[in-house]
């Protein structure tokens, strides 16, 4: 539930980009960061471990301005994707307002997205959230990849496996360069407002 | 929640978003990014070159020399002009996403109307180019954006109605359109400076307390499974 000062006429809104590892989520913030700092205006933490890959989180926070006359701020979270963090990831996914799942699209990838969409089901379940309830967008990164021969699941395949009961909203994107990051993420941060609006008298 | 105030407040969201990670817009780089629609008006439009040449730079008058120009009144009911007339007052009162669209939609038509008259096309660039720039800022647009828009529209309709300017007049009348844009970019361009020193250090705090407090849940989930294994 995000955390609103009716007081204030706060919103805190906590976006979490979920996913196997080395799907692509880190890299989802990054772009973002690179791409729009001038206007967001914020500064991107991450904690890294040697091997370049995300060892607690990534966090993302930005101001959106006034909406309905409340201060809206949103948190972007990356959680580890390695199989080995789950509590960590546990942790982060703790007041989650909506969840990016970011799939990887590579075929041999193809159990690891499955397995990790199964273990957010389960972290949610364990706050006693619904994966069917979330606001939650789906979308398979690295479709750029086709272009240097590397095998890809197909969008059928992906939509079958992953979002046969969930019916979300899916996004092909290239995380590394872009394609339909910013599209993701106004997708998940338009539908988790929507599902607050009752909030915000 | 009735449907008309879900689908405001959906539109207001959106257009946030919009402002924020809208992709045709450059966010990246020295220029502010609320500043590139007018960036392009003002100097990647030959037809600036046009009216200097014909004018000489030092004849170009400052935007103190110029006369309020305000809409209305002259556009007949069947002018090409009446319906964007009637956009420019709606947009007096009140800036919406419906407004601006359909206001961008009616310069875009009479791009094609006057198309072969160059001081008209120049201002109607400029009206598009100060429309898209007040639709994304809205309430947040520069106080003297709308007037620069009504100064547009009052002299498009002295370019193109029959008999309110000749060619001498059009040249003059274009170029202290010219000035109140550059005149414009400026006062928008030192009010980005100022947001953006402001904005830094509270971001850094935030970033520390939410750390700080996400460091302070992680410890009590730990203690509570050592609670739960020593039980």
């Amino acid at each position: 539930m995000a955390f609103i000062n009716l007081k204030k006429r706060e919103v805190q809104v906590k976006i979490v980009y979920y996913g196997p590892g080395r799907g692509g989520k880190t890299t989802n913030l990054e772009y973002i960061y690179n791409k729009f700092n001038q206007r967001i205006q914020t500064q991107m933490v991450t904690i890294k471990t040697q091997g370049d890959r995300t060892l607690f989180f990534d966090f993302l926070p930005f101001d959106m301005g006034k909406i309905k006359g409340y201060d809206v701020k949103v948190q972007l979270y990356t959680v580890p994707g390695q199989v080995k963090y789950n509590a960590t990831r546990k942790l982060v996914l703790r007041g989650v307002d909506g969840v990016v799942f970011v799939a990887d699209s590579m075929t041999v990838r193809r159990k690891h997205n499955m397995l990790s969409l199964k273990n957010l089901q389960q972290n949610l379940a364990s706050y006693k959230k619904s994966i069917f309830k979330v606001p939650l967008v789906l979308q398979f990164n690295k479709r750029d990849l086709a272009e240097q021969g590397i095998p890809l699941l197909s969008l059928e395949t992906m939509q079958r496996d992953l979002n046969t009961h969930l019916k979300a909203p899916t996004f092909e994107a290239s995380a590394i360069v872009g394609t339909n990051v910013p599209e993701t993420l106004k997708k998940i941060i338009s539908m988790t407002m929507l599902s607050l609006e009752k909030e915000l008298k | 929640m009735d449907e008309e105030a879900r689908k405001t407040f959906a539109d207001e969201v959106d257009s946030r978003l919009e402002d924020l990670f809208g992709e045709d817009e450059k966010p990246t780089g020295e220029d502010a990014p609320s500043l590139e629609d007018l960036e392009i008006a003002v100097e990647a439009d030959p037809a600036e070159e046009v009216v200097e040449a014909l004018l000489g730079k030092d004849e170009v008058p400052t935007a103190q020399d110029l006369p309020e120009a305000e809409p209305g009144g002259t556009a007949g009911e069947t002018s090409p002009l009446r319906e964007l007339r009637s956009m420019v007052l709606s947009i007096d009162w009140e800036i919406t996403d419906e407004v601006m669209g359909t206001f961008l939609d009616q310069v875009e038509s009479l791009k094609g109307a006057y198309g072969q008259d160059r001081w008209a096309s120049l201002l109607l660039q400029g009206l598009s180019s100060l429309g898209r720039y007040i639709r994304r800022r809205k309430g947040k647009a520069h106080p003297n954006s709308i007037n620069v828009l009504k100064s547009l529209y009052g002299s498009l309709e002295k370019v193109v109605l029959p008999g309110k300017a000749d060619e001498d007049e059009k040249k003059r009348i274009v170029a202290r359109e010219l000035e109140r844009f550059r005149e414009l970019k400026k006062d928008v361009a030192v009010g980005r400076g100022r947001a953006a020193t402001v904005l830094q250090r509270p971001a850094l705090e935030e970033i520390k307390e939410v750390i700080r407090s996400e460091f302070a849940k992680l410890r009590a989930e730990l203690r509570s499974m050592l609670q739960g294994k020593s039980d």
